[in-house]
C-alpha cells in the first residue's frame, strides 16, 4: 500500500460523498479533454491536405516546423505547472491553456499562409503545455488516494476517445463540404470552445489540501527536489525509461519494413494502438490502485519490451497485432499511472509543478529517443536499432526498478 | 424581465470569487453553449448548401481528347468547387466546361485521366480513380497518404501518384512520400523507394530516401522524378525495366519533361526563406544548361507543358485562403500571364 502524504488531511472527496466512484470533476475534465482532442485532432488530420492542396506547399517543409516547438512546449509545461501552484489556481491556468487551443484554430481562419500555420501550431502547443500539469493536478486534487489510478485512467480513456473521433469528424465534414477548410476550422474552434466552457462552469477546484501551506517559490522547488528522494528517483527513472522508447511511428515503420503489415494497413496501426489504450486505461488504472502504481508503471515498460521483441521477431499479421496490443497496454499502464503515482508522494501545493516536470522528463526523453532512433535507423538499419533499444530498455528497467520500489524511510 | 441578470450579478457580487458559483452563471453558460453549437451547425449548414446547390457539371464532350484541351480542377466557389474542368488553351474562359468528378488532384493524357480524391470511409481517406475518355470513373484504388502529385504517361500505358504519408502521431508531424507507378488498370508496377539510386555511378545506401513528382517520357519506360537523400534533392532519370534511378543534377524538384523530350522544367530552391524558396528553371538535357524562368513568385507546383515554349502551373491567391489560379509562362524568361482563374492541377490533352 502507498502511504500518502495527504492522508493526514483526509481524502478531499469524502466531503462530496463520491468516495468509491469516479469523482464528477474527473468525468467533467475527461469530457473537456474529449472535446479538446476532437477539436485538435480534426485539424491535425486535415492539416496535411490543407497544406498541400489548400496552401499549395510541400508538407515536407512543414514537418521541419515541428521540432522547433518541442523546446517551447517543454518550457510552457513547466511554466504552466509552476504558475498554477504559485497562484494556487490550477483551474485558471488550465482554462488559459484550453483557451489558447481555441485561439489556435481561429488563427488559421483569416490568413492561409505558412506563417499563420506555424503561429497556430505554436499557440496550440503552448496551450497544450500550459494546461496539462494543472489539469492533472485538478484530477489528483479531487480523487481519493485509493482511486487515483482509476481517475487518471478514466480521464485518459476519454482523452483517447476524443483523439480517435477527431479525424472521423474531419473526414465526414470534408466529405460533406469538399475543400472547405474554413468551416472545419470554425467547427473545431466551437468544439474547443465548448470544452473551455465546460471547464470554467463545471469544474470545482478542491482547495482544502493546499490551504495553509506556505506560498511556493523557486527556492522551495529546489528544496523539494533536494529533499524528496522519491520524487527525484521518479523524475530520473521516467526520463531514462522514456529515452529508451521507440516512437510509435518508428515501431510502425519497423513492422512495415519487416513485411509484418502491408502499407494498406499502415493507417490502422495508430487506430489499433489507441483502441487498446482506450480500453485498457481504466482497468489498468484500477489494477494500479490495487497493486501499486509504481509496479504498474514498471510493468508497462516490461510490456513495451515485449512489444519490441515481438516486433523484431515477427513478419506476420498476428505478431504485428500482438506488438500493437502490447504498445497500447504500455500507454494504458504508464501515461495516467505516472501522475497518479506522483500524486501520492508530492505535497499538494506542488502538484501541478511536479506533474508538469515529470511529463516534461517523459517528453524530453521521448524526443531524445526519436532523434537517436532515427539516426540509428539511417546508419545501422531498423532491425539492429530496435534490438539496441530493446536491450537499452531492459538495462534501464533493471537499474531503475530497485530504486523506484525502495520506500523512502520518511514516507 | 430585463433586470434579472444584473440583479443576480449584484446579488452575487459580494461572494464573487471561487466559492459558490454565480447564480447568473448557468444562464450565461447555456447562452454561450447554444451560441457555440449554433455557430458550428450554422457554418456546416451554410457550407453544405453552398457545395450542394445546382451544378453546371455534365458528361465530358466527345472532343475533349480529340482536340487540344487543358484538363484542370475548378476552384470556383459554390457547388462545382473541386470538380474536373476542361477548356481550350487559346480561349480558356469562354470554353470552360465542367465534368462530374470531384478531385484533389487531376492529371490526364492519351484518352485517360487519373483523379486523386477523398475516399469513402475514414479508414481509407484517399483514393486514386482512373477515368475514361468521358471522364467516367472506371476503377479506384486506395492511396496510402495525402494526395500530392499525379501524372499520366503520354502513351497512357502508365500513371504515377505521389502521396505524403504522415507519422500518425500528435507529437510528430514528420512526413515521408510514397511514389507509385501503375499500369493502366491499376496494377502497381513500381514503388520508387525500392529502386536502386545511383549518384555519380555509386549506389546510394541511405534508408531515408524520398521520391516524388514523376514525369514520363514518350516511351513510358523512361521517366524523371525528384529523389531526396541525406538532405539533398536530385533530378533523377528513372528506368522502369531496370528498376534504377540515376541522379542527373542536384537541387531540382518536381520535374516536367517537354513533349519533345529535350527539356525539363523544375523548381529549384533559391532561398532558405519559405516565401521565396522556389524558382522555376528550364534544363536542356543535351547541353546541360539551366535557365531561370520569368516567374519571380515562389511557386510550389509541378508544371505542365502548354506547348513547346510555354509551361503552366497553379499559383495560390495571396490572402484569399484556399484559392489558386493557373498561370502560364514562356521558357524565354518572359512575363507570366494569367491563364485560367480559380483553377489548379492543369495538364494538356489532345496533342498529336
Amino acid at each position: 500500500m502507498y502511504i500518502s502524504v495527504r492522508n493526514p488531511q483526509g481524502a478531499p472527496v469524502t466531503s462530496r460523498g463520491v468516495r468509491r466512484g469516479i469523482p464528477q470533476t474527473v468525468l467533467v475534465l475527461g469530457a473537456v479533454s474529449l472535446l479538446t482532442d476532437i477539436s485538435t485532432e480534426m485539424v491535425t488530420a486535415a492539416l496535411p491536405l490543407f497544406v498541400t492542396v489548400g496552401l499549395g506547399l510541400s508538407p515536407l517543409a512543414f514537418g521541419v516546423l515541428d521540432s522547433v516547438y518541442q523546446a517551447g512546449t517543454a518550457a510552457a509545461r513547466i511554466a504552466g505547472g509552476y504558475t498554477a501552484d504559485r497562484l494556487r489556481r490550477p483551474k485558471a491556468v488550465a482554462a488559459v491553456g484550453y483557451a489558447l487551443g481555441v485561439l489556435a484554430k481561429l488563427v488559421l481562419l483569416p490568413a492561409a499562409s505558412l506563417g499563420a500555420l506555424s503561429a497556430a501550431v505554436g499557440v496550440d502547443r503552448i496551450g497544450k503545455g500550459l494546461r496539462t500539469g494543472p489539469r492533472d493536478a485538478l484530477i489528483a486534487g479531487c480523487s481519493a488516494p485509493e482511486v487515483l489510478g482509476r481517475s487518471f485512467g478514466t480521464h485518459r480513456a476519454l482523452d483517447t476517445a476524443g483523439a480517435l473521433l477527431g479525424p472521423v469528424f474531419a473526414f465526414y465534414l470534408l466529405m460533406a463540404s469538399p475543400g472547405d477548410f474554413d468551416t472545419l476550422f470554425v467547427v473545431s474552434a466551437c468544439v474547443a470552445g465548448l470544452g473551455v466552457l465546460l471547464l470554467v462552469s463545471k469544474v470545482r477546484e478542491e482547495r482544502s489540501a493546499a490551504e495553509g501551506a506556505p506560498r511556493i517559490s523557486l527556492a522551495g522547488a529546489a528544496r523539494l527536489v533536494a529533499q524528496g528522494r522519491e520524487l527525484r528517483r521518479m523524475l530520473l527513472a521516467a526520463g531514462l525509461l522514456s529515452a529508451m522508447t521507440v516512437s510509435d511511428a518508428f515501431l510502425y515503420l519497423t513492422l512495415l519494413e519487416r513485411g509484418a503489415v502491408s502499407s494498406r494497413l499502415f493507417p490502422l496501426l495508430f487506430l489499433a494502438t489507441s483502441l487498446v489504450y482506450l480500453v485498457g486505461a481504466i482497468p489498468l488504472g484500477r489494477l494500479a490502485d490495487r497493486f501499486g502504481r509504481i509496479q504498474m508503471f514498471l510493468t508497462g515498460h516490461l510490456l513495451i519490451v515485449g512489444a519490441y521483441l515481438v516486433a523484431a521477431g515477427s513478419d506476420g499479421l498476428p505478431g504485428a497485432g500482438l506488438a500493437l496490443a502490447l504498445l497500447g497496454l504500455y500507454y494504458a499502464a504508464t501515461d495516467g499511472v505516472l501522475p497518479a503515482a506522483a500524486a501520492t508522494i508530492v505535497p499538494p501545493q506542488w502538484m501541478s509543478t511536479a506533474i508538469s516536470t515529470l511529463q516534461t522528463c517523459v517528453a524530453l526523453g521521448r524526443s531524445l529517443a526519436a532523434i537517436t532512433f532515427g539516426a540509428l535507423w539511417a546508419t545501422i538499419g531498423p532491425g539492429t536499432a530496435l534490438w539496441l533499444f530493446t536491450a537499452g530498455m531492459a538495462v534501464v528497467l533493471t537499474l531503475t526498478t530497485p530504486a523506484l520500489l525502495r520506500r523512502s524511510p520518511e514516507a | 424581465m430585463p433586470n434579472t441578470a444584473s440583479q443576480a450579478r449584484q446579488a452575487a457580487e459580494p461572494t464573487q470569487g471561487r466559492t459558490p458559483p454565480h447564480r447568473s452563471r448557468p444562464r450565461i453558460t447555456t447562452a454561450v453553449a447554444v451560441l457555440l453549437v449554433g455557430v458550428a451547425v450554422g457554418a456546416v449548414a451554410v457550407s453544405i448548401l453552398d457545395r450542394h446547390g445546382e451544378s453546371a457539371a455534365g458528361k465530358a464532350t466527345a472532343d475533349l481528347f480529340a482536340t487540344e484541351h487543358i484538363v484542370f480542377r475548378s476552384l470556383q466557389s459554390g457547388s462545382d468547387h473541386g470538380r474536373i474542368a476542361y477548356a481550350e488553351p487559346h480561349d480558356p474562359t469562354s470554353t470552360r466546361r465542367l465534368a462530374d468528378s470531384r478531385c484533389i488532384r487531376v492529371a490526364a493524357a492519351a484518352r485517360r485521366a487519373v483523379c486523386l480524391r477523398a475516399g469513402v470511409t475514414p479508414l481509407q481517406p484517399y483514393e486514386v480513380v482512373e477515368l475514361d475518355e468521358k471522364l467516367n470513373p472506371t476503377s479506384d484504388h486506395a492511396l496510402n497518404g495525402v494526395p500530392s502529385r499525379a501524372r499520366v504517361a503520354p502513351d497512357g500505358r502508365h500513371f504515377a501518384t505521389t502521396t505524403f504519408v504522415s507519422g500518425h502521431n500528435y507529437i510528430s508531424l514528420g512526413f515521408s512520400t510514397e511514389t507509385l507507378i501503375y499500369r493502366a488498370g491499376g496494377e502497381v508496377v513500381a514503388n520508387l523507394e525500392k529502386f536502386t539510386f545511383l549518384i555519380n555511378g555509386e549506389k546510394d545506401e541511405s534508408v531515408d530516401r524520398n521520391i516524388w513528382g514523376v514525369t514520363f517520357s514518350a516511351d513510358s519506360n523512361t521517366f524523371f522524378a525528384t529523389v531526396a537523400s541525406r538532405g539533398r534533392t536530385y533530378l533523377a532519370r528513372g528506368d522502369l525495366t531496370n528498376h534504377t534511378l540515376t541522379a542527373l543534377r542536384d537541387n531540382a524538384e518536381c520535374p516536367s519533361l517537354s513533349p519533345d523530350g529535350r527539356r525539363i522544367v523544375y523548381k529549384k530552391r533559391v532561398d532558405p526563406v519559405a516565401d521565396r524558396a522556389w524558382r522555376f528553371h528550364a534544363f536542356d538535357l543535351a547541353t546541360g544548361t539551366e535557365t531561370p524562368l520569368g516567374e519571380t513568385r515562389s511557386v510550389d507546383d509541378q508544371v505542365a507543358w502548354l506547348d513547346s515554349e510555354h509551361i503552366m502551373y497553379a499559383v495560390p491567391k495571396a490572402g484569399e485562403g484556399v484559392a489558386a489560379d493557373i498561370w502560364n509562362a514562356p521558357l524565354d524568361g518572359g512575363e507570366p500571364k494569367l491563364l485560367i482563374p480559380d483553377a489548379d492541377s492543369p495538364t494538356l490533352v489532345g496533342t498529336t
